[in-house]
């Protein structure tokens, strides 16, 4: 799978790795940040004509119904992606829900100013109809950016979704104690592979112990092996193993390598 | 090192950065100068952990656990200032004058762009009624019977005028608004919004005086079009300075260039707001209002304009910063 990423280099000289966001994802957020905004506006607007009503449909009132309801209107329309964006650090309501946020190129939170400038010229964005020019530009531009994020210099990124820790330690590796191990990996050295490795091959058996993975696991399994056997400095060889090995031996090497840790504590 | 003796001997430090994480963004007011100090510290240690993890298994989930958890901690201590009022002040007393000011050649040719069609329109129309329909927008042709008959449409009855008030202010910061944005198609469409208001309003007033009613018309516009053009005029700016970084980015990258050039020109976009909240207000109720005579709405007019001009040739200099 080919992700765009952006890599932000922190002041302490490590990399951290965004997934820059796509055309789907932020139409979605916009097409939920509208829908708000109706709702907003409906609800401003039947209590506009409950406030009417009860004056007895008086002149004076109703006038300064519209008053308000045309301020209210124009603020809402404008103002909304600016307000939440500076307010929220990146985010509306419809980012927030499809966890983005927008960024600066430099990987720093955006600025009120660049705020304003990226959605004040989201209107050129919208041209000629459901932000036509926008999606031209993303699609030609290698990090997505619209127009208005080309003015302000900044880019939306996924957020990087909060990964518990729990979940990170949960490592259920599946039960291997059925494995017959065969004379080809016995002779295998495994103890070349790292550690890194290892754990990228007990993930790739679970995954498809829970069938994650169900059609392309018989693509990414030859990977895996000639993974494995690269680090065993037997780069040719896996590309002799029959497709009906291929899991047993990833298996059977994944077991060996359990021993190992086992005998070395 | 196995990605789990790492983690199980680093898990303490970041479950605890996780949590001020979390209090940070919640209730960022719970943090005490301590746990401010701690953040930093944890935050550090956790790159560094993210730097080793990269290294000895750039794979593991644990990385991409680190990745994350760096990530979030970089977005909220790499903060700049949260938006105060005194910033919010200072943008205005001095950001927005500064920024006027290197622009206003800009300022110039936009105005000529509004007032050389304007003074065409007008002139032209005066002598010939007949080509007002060729320079009025269908949208303004339905005045011209009006006009003809001798009548002016700038009455407002006097319970109206909050509405009409309102009206008018949003749609001039939206005319406004548009004509910074179309700032973005190497300024044409700012151009074209500038052309077709001149043309608007020098028709429309060399079609009144031309039937006889142009004082009239000039005595309601007089209080509000000071402010009011201008900052079509400033509007206009700020587009064309968009429209100038994209098609003559000199030395620089055009998105360069047009990133530099949107720093200064959304100030001036956002100088729009206020004055023509004023403006509005001015057009709403000053304006329509038959017992202000005339000379004091030509005092307002120049008056306003002279505030505005005042604020942004001097604002943010020493000149104004003595009083």
């Amino acid at each position: 799978m080919i992700e765009d990423k952006f890599v932000l280099d922190t002041p302490e000289n490590v990399h951290v790795d965004f997934e820059i966001a796509g055309i789907g994802s932020r139409f979605f957020a916009v097409l939920i940040d509208q829908i708000w905004l109706f709702v907003a506006r409906l609800l401003l607007g039947m209590l506009g004509f409950a406030i009417y009503n009860a004056s007895d449909f008086d002149d004076e009132t109703g006038i300064l119904v519209l008053t308000l309801g045309t301020v209210l209107i124009f603020i809402t329309g404008w103002f909304y992606f600016i307000f939440f964006e500076i307010s929220w650090n990146g985010q509306t309501p419809g980012k927030r829900y499809m966890g983005l946020r927008v960024i600066k190129t430099n990987g720093l939170p955006l600025s009120a100013s660049e705020a304003a400038i990226r959605n004040l010229l989201r209107i050129v964005d919208s041209l000629p109809s459901l932000y036509g020019a926008g999606l031209v530009t993303m699609f030609f531009q290698p990090q997505s950016r619209r127009l208005g994020d080309l003015a302000a210099g900044t880019l939306v990124v996924f957020e990087q979704t909060e990964v518990s820790l729990d979940r990170v330690k949960d490592r259920e590796w599946i039960d291997l104690s059925h494995v017959v191990m065969s004379e080809q990996v016995l002779d295998l050295p495994v103890e070349k592979i790292s550690a890194s490795l290892h754990y990228m091959a007990e993930d790739f058996l679970t995954r498809l112990r829970k069938d994650q993975m169900a059609s392309s696991g018989k693509m990414v399994a030859r990977q895996m092996l000639s993974s494995l056997y690269t680090q065993m400095n037997l780069t040719n060889e896996a590309v002799h193993v029959s497709e009906s090995s291929l899991i047993p031996y990833i298996s059977q090497i994944c077991l060996r390598l359990r021993q190992m840790e086992k005998s070395e504590e | 090192m196995k990605p789990d003796q790492f983690l199980q001997l680093r898990e303490a430090d970041w479950r605890e950065l996780d949590d001020l994480l979390n209090r940070a963004t919640k209730q960022p007011k719970s943090l005490t100068p301590t746990d401010a100090t701690r953040l930093g510290d944890l935050y550090r240690a956790a790159t560094s952990d993210l730097a080793l993890a990269r290294r000895d298994f750039p794979q593991d989930r644990v990385t991409s656990y680190l990745n994350q958890l760096v990530g979030r901690s970089h977005s909220l201590l790499y903060r700049k200032r949260r938006v105060s009022w005194e910033r919010v002040w200072h943008y205005f007393r001095a950001d927005i004058p500064l920024a006027f000011r290197q622009n206003i050649r800009l300022f110039g040719i936009a105005m000529v762009l509004l007032f050389g069609p304007a003074l065409l329109a007008g002139i032209l129309s005066y002598i010939d009624p007949e080509l007002a329909r060729f320079l009025l927008p269908p949208s303004v042709q339905g005045l011209i019977p009006e006009i003809e008959a001798g009548r002016l449409w700038t009455e407002i009855e006097v319970s109206q005028r909050p509405l009409f008030s309102s009206l008018i202010t949003t749609n001039n910061i939206q005319v406004s608004f548009l004509a910074f944005a179309g700032g973005m198609l190497a300024g044409i469409f700012t151009t074209y919004i500038l052309i077709f208001n001149g043309l608007m309003l020098g028709g429309i007033l060399g079609l009144t005086f031309h039937y006889g009613i142009g004082w009239g018309l000039t005595e309601f516009v007089i209080a509000h079009g000071v402010v009011e053009l201008s900052v079509i005029g400033i509007a206009g700016a700020a587009g064309l300075m968009l429209g100038r970084a994209l098609v003559r980015p000199g030395l620089l990258s055009r998105g360069d260039a047009l990133r530099i050039a949107a720093r200064d020109a959304v100030k001036l976009a956002i100088s729009a707001v206020p004055l023509l909240i004023v403006a509005g207000l001015i057009e709403g109720f000053i304006s329509p209002n038959e017992f202000i005579p005339f000379a004091v709405k030509i005092a307002v007019g120049l008056g306003t304009g002279a505030l505005m001009y005042t604020w942004l040739l001097l604002g943010g200099t020493r000149i104004f910063h003595l009083n």
